[in-house]
C-alpha cells in the first residue's frame, strides 16, 4: 500500500504541485491517478518515483518512509521499482535488447539470465521480433512498448507509469493499457497517470482525481470514494 | 564470461559504437586536441634537444696558453701534462712555435717570411677544451686564472665572455620554452575539460535513466571512463603522429648542422618516456575530468 500523509510539493516559484494530500492506494492493484493538466498527477508519480522530496507530509511505500531513504538505499528503492515517465527516452546507441535489458545490467546481472529475460519482457509487450532494431527504426507506440518492457524486466513491485499513453490514438492507448492490466495483480501494483478518462470507464479500478494539487474532499479516502 | 568482465566489455563496446556514431564530432575533437597537445609536447622535445646540442655547441670555445719563449720541448711537453691533469680539463693538444709559424704561414700566404726572421717570434701553445659538464662563465674564470698562475705561462685567451652570453641566451629561451609549454598545457586542459563536458551534455539522458534506475555511480561513469580512456589514446596517437612527422621531416636539416660541430644527436630516437609520460597525463586527467563532469551531472536526479 501507498500511503501520501498530508503531503504537499511546492515548487521554488512558489507554486503548488500538491497541497495537502491524503490518500492510499491499494497494493497489488491497477490504480490511476487522474485530473486535468497541472492539478499534479505528474508531481504524484515523480514524489512516489523518488525523483522529488515533498515539501511536506510523508510517503509511505509498505513500510518504508520514503523521506528516511538517503544515499545508497535512494538506490536500491529505485531499482525495486519500475517506471515510465516521458523524459526518459529509449537510448538510441542501443537496440531494443540492450534498452530493455539496462536495468538488469545496472544489478551486473549474469548474460545468461539476461537474455531469457528481455525475450520475456519483449514476448509481453509482443515486440519480441524487434530485438535488434534501434529506437530510430520503430515507431512512437512501439517505443512505447519497450519503455513499458524496460520498466518490467526486473519484475518490480511497483510500477509507476506517467502519462504512458500520451500522444497515442485510442487503438494503441487501449493495446498499452492492456499491458498494465496483465502486469497488476499478485505482487505488483500499477500506478498510472492519465487525463483520459477512457481508460478506467470500466470502474474496475481505484481512480484518484486531482484538481489543483488537491483532492476535491481533503483527507477524505479517495479509493473509498471512486472505486465502484 | 564473468558478469563483471560481461558488463564491462559491454560498457566498452557503448562506448565504441557512441564514438563510431558521430564519426565527424569524434575525430574533430581528436584532431582539435591533437593539434593542439602537439605543441607543448613538440616544443618539449625540440627544448631537449636544443639544450643537448646548445651544451654541446657551448664547448667549441676554447683556452689558448700562450706559453713563455724560454720553455723548451720538455717543458711544453711538462705544461702540456700539467695542464691536462687540471680538474674539468677535456683535452690540451700541444702546438709548437714552429707549428704555429707554420700555420700562420699557411693563414697569410707570407710562406717566406721566416727567412726575414732571427728568431721564430711565435711562442708554443696550448689549445685546451673544457670538460662537457663543466659550463658556466664563473667556472670558466676561475680555471682561467688556474692555468694563468702556472710557471712559464705568458697569456691565456679564453673566450668566455661568449660563453657567457649562450649560456644566459640559452637560459632565456628555456625559460620562455618552459612558460609556452605550460600556457598550452593549460590550454589542453581546458579542452579536456570541454571535451568532457561536452560528452556529458550529449549523454545527459542516458546518466538521467541509469540514476533514476538506481544504478550504482561506478555503473554510471564506466561507459564514460571507456569513451575518455578511447579518446585518450586516439588524440595521444595522433599527437604522436604529428609530432614525429615534423621531427622526421625536420630531421635532415638538423642533422646536417650538428655534422658541422662533429657531435653525436639524440634527435634520431623516438623519445618513449616523454610518449609515456603524455599518454599518462592524458589517460588522468580525461578520467578525472569525465568523471567530475559524470558526478555533477548524476547528481541532479
Amino acid at each position: 500500500m501507498i500511503r501520501f500523509i498530508n503531503v504537499t510539493k511546492q515548487y521554488p516559484n512558489g507554486q503548488y504541485g500538491l497541497q495537502d494530500v491524503t490518500l492510499e492506494i491499494p497494493a497489488n492493484r491497477l490504480s490511476f491517478i487522474t485530473g486535468p493538466t497541472g492539478a499534479g498527477k505528474s508531481t504524484a508519480a515523480r514524489l512516489i518515483a523518488l525523483r522529488d522530496q515533498p515539501t511536506g507530509g510523508q510517503i509511505f511505500v509498505g513500510e518504508t518512509d520514503l523521506g528516511d531513504l538517503a544515499g545508497r538505499n535512494i538506490a536500491r528503492y529505485r531499482k525495486s521499482i519500475g517506471i515510465l515517465f516521458p523524459d526518459l527516452p529509449l537510448l538510441n546507441d542501443r537496440n531494443v535488447g540492450d534498452n530493455v535489458a539496462l536495468p538488469l545490467m545496472i544489478e551486473s546481472a549474469p548474460a545468461k539470465r539476461i537474455q531469457p529475460r528481455v525475450k520475456n519482457a519483449l514476448d509481453l509487450v509482443g515486440l519480441q521480433s524487434k530485438l535488434n532494431f534501434y529506437p530510430e527504426h520503430l515507431s512512437d507506440a512501439e517505443q512505447q512498448r519497450v519503455r513499458i518492457a524496460r520498466a518490467v524486466i526486473t519484475r518490480p513491485v511497483l510500477i509507476i507509469a506517467d502519462e504512458p499513453t500520451a500522444n497515442m490514438d485510442s487503438m494503441l492507448g487501449a493495446k498499452i493499457m492492456a499491458i498494465f492490466k496483465r502486469l497488476a495483480g499478485r505482487n505488483t501494483t500499477v500506478i498510472i497517470t492519465t487525463h483520459n478518462r477512457t481508460h478506467f470507464a470500466d470502474k474496475r479500478h481505484p481512480v484518484f482525481e486531482l484538481r489543483q494539487g488537491q483532492f476535491p474532499s481533503t483527507n477524505q479516502n479517495a479509493t473509498e470514494q471512486y472505486v465502484t | 564470461m564473468l558478469p563483471n568482465t560481461f558488463h564491462m566489455a559491454q560498457a566498452l563496446t557503448h562506448s565504441l559504437k557512441h564514438l563510431h556514431r558521430e564519426p565527424i564530432k569524434t575525430w574533430f575533437s581528436v584532431i582539435l586536441s591533437a593539434l593542439i597537445l602537439s605543441i607543448p609536447t613538440g616544443l618539449y622535445i625540440l627544448a631537449n634537444h636544443l639544450e643537448y646540442f646548445s651544451f654541446l655547441v657551448q664547448q667549441q670555445p676554447e683556452a689558448t696558453v700562450f706559453l713563455s719563449h724560454d720553455a723548451d720541448r720538455n717543458i711544453t711537453l711538462s705544461m702540456q701534462h700539467r695542464i691536462l691533469e687540471l680538474d674539468h680539463v677535456q683535452s690540451a693538444q700541444l702546438v709548437s712555435a714552429d707549428e704555429s709559424l707554420a700555420e700562420f704561414e699557411q693563414l697569410t700566404g707570407l710562406y717566406s717570411i721566416a727567412n726575414y726572421l732571427q728568431e721564430n717570434p711565435f711562442p708554443a701553445t696550448i689549445r685546451v677544451r673544457i670538460a662537457a659538464a663543466f659550463s658556466n662563465p664563473q667556472a670558466y674564470e676561475a680555471l682561467l686564472s688556474q692555468i694563468q698562475r702556472l710557471e712559464y705561462v705568458d697569456l691565456v685567451q679564453f673566450d668566455y665572455e661568449w660563453a657567457a652570453k649562450l649560456s644566459s641566451i640559452r637560459d632565456i629561451v628555456k625559460l620562455f620554452g618552459q612558460v609556452i609549454i605550460v600556457l598550452f598545457f593549460l590550454s589542453v586542459v581546458l579542452l579536456i575539460i570541454n571535451l568532457s563536458r561536452r560528452q556529458v551534455y550529449s549523454r545527459t539522458d542516458e546518466i538521467k535513466l541509469l540514476t533514476l534506475l538506481g544504478a550504482k555511480r561506478r555503473i554510471i561513469y564506466r561507459p564514460f571512463v571507456y569513451t575518455a580512456i578511447l579518446q585518450s589514446l586516439f588524440i595521444g596517437t595522433t599527437t604522436f603522429v604529428i609530432v614525429e612527422s615534423f621531427r622526421a621531416f625536420f630531421k635532415q636539416p638538423v642533422m646536417d648542422l650538428i655534422t658541422l660541430y662533429q657531435i653525436d644527436s639524440p634527435v634520431e630516437t623516438i623519445q618513449w618516456d616523454v610518449w609515456g609520460v603524455v599518454l599518462l597525463i592524458l589517460l588522468l586527467l580525461n578520467i578525472l575530468f569525465i568523471r567530475i563532469s559524470v558526478y555533477l551531472q548524476a547528481s541532479k536526479y
